[in-house]
């Protein structure tokens, strides 16, 4: 059954690296867009950390992120987590361990990111795994906030090495 | 272009029932043989105007693999409950039994009260990892007031699982569609 849910492309880690670069996913004609990552597994416990890219695959490094998130336990309790004006969506969308069966998933919803006259922003949830607090269930907002177009992803983890990921990108027709 | 986001199985409730399997093969509710598999990564699950036949009734769900329904005291969950009319609040369990982990805010039956909702599921065909969901949903409850759940859960069992299981606390569906999205790699 055909939908208006459009892949774009994937890209996926099988061995261990510092970062997964999926470039050139977002300049394709449509306002929103949806990323899955899935199948991760870090070699060390924290955080899931994001840049964009500009339309030469380069970081995009200025001060223009900022996110905000709610990261729920099920051993109990939640933080609310804060973060202003950062070079990267720095430590709020997803927390995970070490266990190879950590990983969950994450789905993000961007939008406007192929505008040029605006700001890009974002939406996540995501459900993720760790030895600590059990299950970290993240509901994340997030900005770029600067006008310019916006073509790729950078993710990589706070410390350590992503030993198997997979990103894929759709457009929301 | 073809669409990315592929309906694998439905049901729609037409006459109260007990429960609903969504997926799960031979055993599913709408007779399709469909099941969860190595065909897509991720899932997603729909699920709307679901009303029970009992008064203040959660809608719960548990995962399936291949023997049936997973009932261990295995699944964790974290979720935050939306209320328009009260405090929100946060709702956690660790090693949480398949009776009771997963569920809705209590809806009831009067007119319009119902729940909604989406999740997505990751890794349920790998039988080397945990299963995992996120769960966004929206209902009116039981009093009746507007209530949401914005969480997720995981089954700390690293096996493959073929489905869900929709069932409410006490009583019957009375009506709701459920249906299984593939999401193309």
């Amino acid at each position: 059954m055909a939908t208006n849910l459009q892949f774009i492309k994937s890209a996926e880690l099988t061995s261990s690296a510092s970062e997964l670069l999926v470039t050139d996913c977002f300049n394709q004609g449509y306002d929103v867009y949806k990323v899955i990552i899935s199948k991760e597994i870090r070699s060390a416990t924290g955080y899931g950390l994001m840049r964009f890219l500009n339309s030469g695959g380069s970081e995009l490094t200025g001060l223009y992120y900022t996110g905000a998130s709610l990261h729920i336990y099920s051993s109990s309790g939640s933080t609310e987590i804060k973060q202003p004006s950062r070079t990267y969506f720095q430590t709020f969308l997803n927390y995970q361990g070490t266990n190879s069966a950590d990983g969950g998933g994450i789905e993000i919803m961007v939008f406007n990111p192929d505008d040029s006259s605006s700001y890009t922003f974002l939406t996540s949830q995501a459900s993720t795994h760790y030895t600590g607090n059990f299950l970290t269930m993240a509901k994340s907002i997030g900005v770029y906030g600067n006008d310019e177009t916006v073509y790729g992803i950078k993710w990589y983890p706070q410390s350590g090495t992503i030993n198997g990921t997979n990103i894929s990108v759709y457009g929301v027709k | 272009m073809a669409g990315s986001l592929i309906k694998v199985d439905e049901f729609t409730v037409s006459s109260p029932v007990a429960s609903v399997i969504l997926g799960g093969g031979s055993s599913g509710s709408s007779g399709l043989n469909a099941s969860i598999d190595s065909t897509y990564d991720v899932y997603m699950v729909k699920f709307n105007n679901v009303t029970i036949d009992t008064d203040t009734i959660q809608l719960r769900w548990r995962y399936r693999n291949s023997s049936g329904d997973v009932t261990s005291a295995n699944y964790d969950f974290a979720r935050k409950i939306l209320r328009s009319n009260a405090s929100f609040s946060n709702s956690t369990g660790t090693g949480a039994g398949g009776v009771t982990a997963f569920r809705t805010v209590s809806i009831g039956t009067g007119t319009q009260e119902q729940a909604n909702g989406l999740l997505y599921l990751f890794n349920f065909n790998n039988s080397s990892e945990y299963s995992f969901h996120t769960e966004e949903g929206t209902s009116l409850d039981y009093q009746p007031a507007l209530a949401g759940i914005q969480g997720g859960g995981v089954l700390t069992v690293a096996e493959a699982h073929t489905g869900l299981t929709f069932f409410p606390a006490s009583g019957n569906l009375d009506s709701g569609t459920f249906t299984l999205y593939g999401l193309k790699k």
